[in-house]
């Protein structure tokens, strides 16, 4: 059946099932056109999952995101809101199409929180945020999404429906259907809903900015970051100079730190900080920083290394207008680029070569920058050495017979 | 089992005359692990010292489609390193070298059979330390707590293994050399090593981990408070917790458990208290002080009788032996006991304490529970004479009946133990038959061969190994 049939066949399925006004036809700009379906309810969803299953057709699980062409889509927004609440426990199971942003202003009349953080709250679903493995700005190895799911409900791509882990706070039951879907990107199952475990907001937090040079970094770490420090700070992010002035900071790099707490810890941090700390929101400082960059790539190198790349490389290449935001703690470094020019793939060639001198990648989203005389990238299905992709792909013939959900992203540090 | 001729042949050569042994005192040695119920002997032992040894080592099973169990220190209390059907075992504690600890960038590679108090140990010079605390750690392995997803004491704020996993080298089940994450944040992207952490070793062999460092707070204080009733000291837990205090270590000690201890080393704890519960903070010092303050205003208000706080580093460490050392303690109540590790949600702590003392009182147990109250992880110490077969039924049934009343608080049977041979049998209480088919699948994922410890994690799979005694019995030899 050609494409144009089985969609116009779906059109009217789905319609039929679900309402037409729950169906669209998303037109591609010279590619294949795709059906939106913005499913009415929980149930709603399930019709829609049956149909496209019955039907052999390609579809991805989307929170707010486009559709894609020749894919359908079928959002999640529909499964929002706190479904359960165990207060006593603080563990609460969330609809996978709840927005950050308004989960986190419900749980705030409570006095809790999510403990993770996103730039753009407002857009990004909770399963959304899972599937796709993104980590907040919060640095600290607990405060990512991972490590506060402690249960799953998925449908995959043969139509189960699987629960996975469950509301306490530790299980080793079994292999662990939870983190099968983390960073998955939807390949593997479609997330409905995730438990997690909530925690109390904190009694003080406090964020500071100080002006800090490249040169000057790592010595500042010494005292804000190494164990003689009055606090672990919460957030520790360096931003170069070009990032600070989209920031609203002229004059040179920044150091971004937070810490929270009790009142007295977090104070006693703040008085302990150099002269010229100026009080910031860090979520709305990030936000700036990275707005309107058209090209975005992670250099996954480590706060030492990258800072020895760094400002060699990007003052060559100011033409492309580089700007980094480096997480002092997770070692996570966003380089972001904020002009289109001719020679911007050299630039990033470039870049990518400087970090593999020093053992580390650069990856624009998911994928690595790929530099001339490579072998081709051992991802996808044409991969028979790497046993990272042969375990993935075992996994995709599990849970997706049919090859129907999204194809799988690149496994995290797969090959090197 | 008996490995084929050639096999054998072939191990002594990749491994050395001091690598390989198939002698029965081996073997012998080999043919438990702390958990006390099964013996189960392998059929020859591979002792490798390098990354390259384990993978000729795997080759060769894969060659002559023989069996294999990876063990690390066979601390592990489900029987996870048990050779089920004999096969080979495959010990790593000869890989201890500590490869590489970068204080800035707070990253430890290791070998894994590198055991977790050394590793803390190395650190600690370097004003870090390595966050995951087993009860075993003077003893367990990394390798082992990688497979096992191990929590410990500490883990209420510092997070379970996973979370300080950056890393991993992995032998397949192939013979290949499966390498996930690295130094840093591992970033997006399907995250396997999630998947592979907590898999019993089900799906290779990790050789060498990749593992976050995190700094020594500056300041540490230690409490004891002491309650008449449980039920007191599991409320005033879920106050602590929802007043926002995540204390480092959040410790609850029963009475039974309590008159053990203080039998054992007359520290002077208070034998008729219902329970006690061992808190500790650790953090900056300036919050040292509000924090005590409000630890001890909750645990009054839920009826707190007594709050002692540790005034040295002695008296912290005299608390700490109580609570790390109660099992050891048990030894002069009890020829043998049973642990358990259910787990419950925190709010059902009082319910299922109560039906843990009903239970034993039913069948004729004496009990004592310890529990990761912050977690709501609970090992009841089941006591028994495996000399007395009404005795080990008894304890047996006991115990198989706690877990069940977990998994139906809403928990699970097991928080930090694994599956391993001893829970096999409970997955389908929590997993309907799709899920099981689901853990099946994700079995075959990683491990297509079958051979790599094989009869782990899924119920129902039989062994052909030298089983000496199931349950405190001799049935067959």
């Amino acid at each position: 059946m050609s494409g144009s049939r089985m969609n116009r066949d779906l059109l009217r399925r789905l319609s039929a099932a679900l309402g037409a006004e729950t169906v669209a036809w998303v037109e591609g700009d010279g590619t294949p056109s795709s059906l939106r379906v913005e499913a009415p309810d929980r149930e709603g969803f399930h019709v829609a999952a049956a149909i496209l299953l019955e039907k052999l057709a390609p579809w991805r699980p989307v929170g707010l995101a486009k559709a894609e062409p020749g894919r359908c889509a079928v959002s999640t927004v529909a499964f929002d809101g706190i479904l359960d609440f165990w207060p006593r426990d603080l563990v609460a199971r969330i609809g996978a199409g709840a927005r950050l942003g308004d989960l986190q202003a419900l749980l705030a009349e409570q006095g809790l929180r999510v403990p993770v953080t996103s730039l753009r709250p407002g857009e990004h679903t909770l399963g959304g945020l899972f599937a796709s493995g993104e980590r907040g700005w919060r640095g600290g190895p607990n405060h990512r999404l991972r490590e506060s799911v402690l249960g799953l409900t998925v449908i995959d791509g043969g139509g189960r429906v699987l629960k996975g882990g469950g509301r306490v706070m530790k299980n080793v039951a079994g292999w662990d259907l939870v983190h099968l879907h983390h960073g998955a990107g939807g390949a593997l199952g479609v997330i409905t809903d995730l438990t997690i475990k909530l925690e109390a907001r904190p009694q003080a937090a406090s964020a500071f900015a100080l002006p800090v040079g490249v040169e000057e970094v790592a010595t500042l770490l010494d005292s804000t970051r190494l164990p003689a420090a009055a606090a672990e700070p919460v957030v520790q992010l360096w931003l170069d100079e070009t990032a600070a002035a989209r920031a609203g900071f002229e004059g040179g790099g920044l150091l971004v730190v937070a810490a929270e707490g009790w009142r007295e810890a977090v104070d006693h941090w703040a008085s302990a900080l150099p002269q010229g700390a100026v009080a910031v929101d860090p979520a709305e400082l990030l936000r700036r920083a990275c707005e309107g960059a058209f090209w975005s790539g992670r250099l996954h190198l480590g706060p030492s290394a990258v800072l020895d790349v760094w400002p060699s490389w990007s003052r060559k290449w100011k033409l492309v207008e580089p700007s980094l935001v480096l997480d002092l703690q997770t070692g996570h470094a966003r380089v972001l680029l904020h002009r289109e020019a001719p020679l911007r793939n050299a630039a990033l060639i470039e870049l990518a070569k400087a970090g593999r001198a020093v053992g580390g990648r650069l990856y624009a989203e998911t994928e690595e920058v790929a530099i001339a005389g490579d072998a081709a990238p051992p991802d996808g299905p044409s991969s028979s050495e790497d046993p990272a992709w042969a375990i993935a792909r075992r996994l995709k013939v599990a849970f997706d017979p049919g090859n129907l959900l999204p194809p799988l992203p690149r496994p995290v540090g797969g090959w090197r | 089992m008996t490995l084929p001729p050639g096999l054998g042949r072939e191990l002594s050569a990749i491994l050395g005359k001091d690598g390989f042994f198939d002698d029965p005192i081996h073997r012998r040695v080999y043919d438990s692990d702390a958990y006390p119920h099964e013996h189960l002997a392998p059929a020859a032992v591979a002792l490798p010292r390098t990354v390259e040894q384990v993978q000729e080592v795997v080759r060769a099973c894969r060659r002559h489609d023989v069996s294999f169990t990876p063990r690390g220190a066979g601390t592990g209390l489900s029987g996870g390193a048990l050779p089920l059907d004999g096969g080979l075992q495959i010990g790593l504690a000869r890989m201890h070298r500590i490869l590489d600890i970068d204080p800035f960038e707070r990253v430890a590679r290791v070998e894994a059979g590198v055991v977790n108090l050394d590793l803390k140990k190395a650190a600690a010079r370097h004003g870090l330390t390595f966050a995951p605390d087993p009860s075993s750690e003077s003893a367990c392995t990394l390798g082992g707590n990688f497979a096992g997803n191990s929590g410990g004491p500490h883990c209420l704020k510092y997070g379970v293994m996973l979370p300080h996993v950056l890393g991993a080298k992995i032998v397949t089940p192939e013979g290949e050399l499966l390498e996930l994450g690295g130094r840093w944040d591992p970033g997006e992207g399907l995250d396997l090593l999630a998947l592979l952490v907590g898999s019993e070793g089900t799906g290779g062999i990790v050789v060498e981990l990749t593992l976050r460092l995190v700094p020594l707070e500056p300041a540490r204080s230690t409490f004891l408070a002491v309650f008449e009733t449980i039920d007191d000291a599991a409320s005033a837990v879920s106050r602590l917790v929802a007043r926002g205090i995540v204390p480092a270590a959040l410790e609850l000690v029963d009475r039974v458990m309590m008159q053990a201890v203080e039998e054992a080393y007359g520290f002077g704890f208070p034998v008729d208290a219902g329970a006690v519960l061992l808190i500790e903070i650790d953090g900056p010092e300036a919050a040292m002080p509000v924090e005590a303050q409000r630890i001890e205003e909750i645990c009054r208000k839920k009826g707190c009788r007594e709050f002692r706080t540790a005034r040295s580093d002695t008296e912290r460490a005299q608390l700490w032996k109580a609570r790390k050392h109660a099992f050891g303690a048990v030894g002069r109540l009890s020829p043998n006991y049973a642990t358990q590790d259910g787990v419950v949600p925190r709010a059902e702590i009082p319910r299922i304490c109560e039906f843990i003392y009903e239970t034993a009182r039913r069948h004729g147990v004496t009990v004592g529970v310890v529990l990761h109250a912050g977690d709501g992880n609970l090992h009841p110490a089941l006591f028994y004479d495996e000399r007395d077969e009404e005795s080990v039924e008894a304890a047996m049934k006991a115990s198989g009946e706690i877990i069940g009343a977990c998994i139906e608080l809403g928990g699970s049977p097991t928080g930090e133990h694994g599956v391993g041979l001893e829970k096999r049998e409970f997955l389908p209480l929590i997993y309907g038959p799709t899920e099981m088919a689901a853990q099946a699948d994700i079995r075959d994922a990683l491990d297509p061969t079958g051979r790599c410890n094989p009869g782990k994690v899924l119920p129902g799979e039989g062994g052909e190994g030298d089983r000496l005694r199931v349950v405190g019995r001799q049935v067959s030899a």
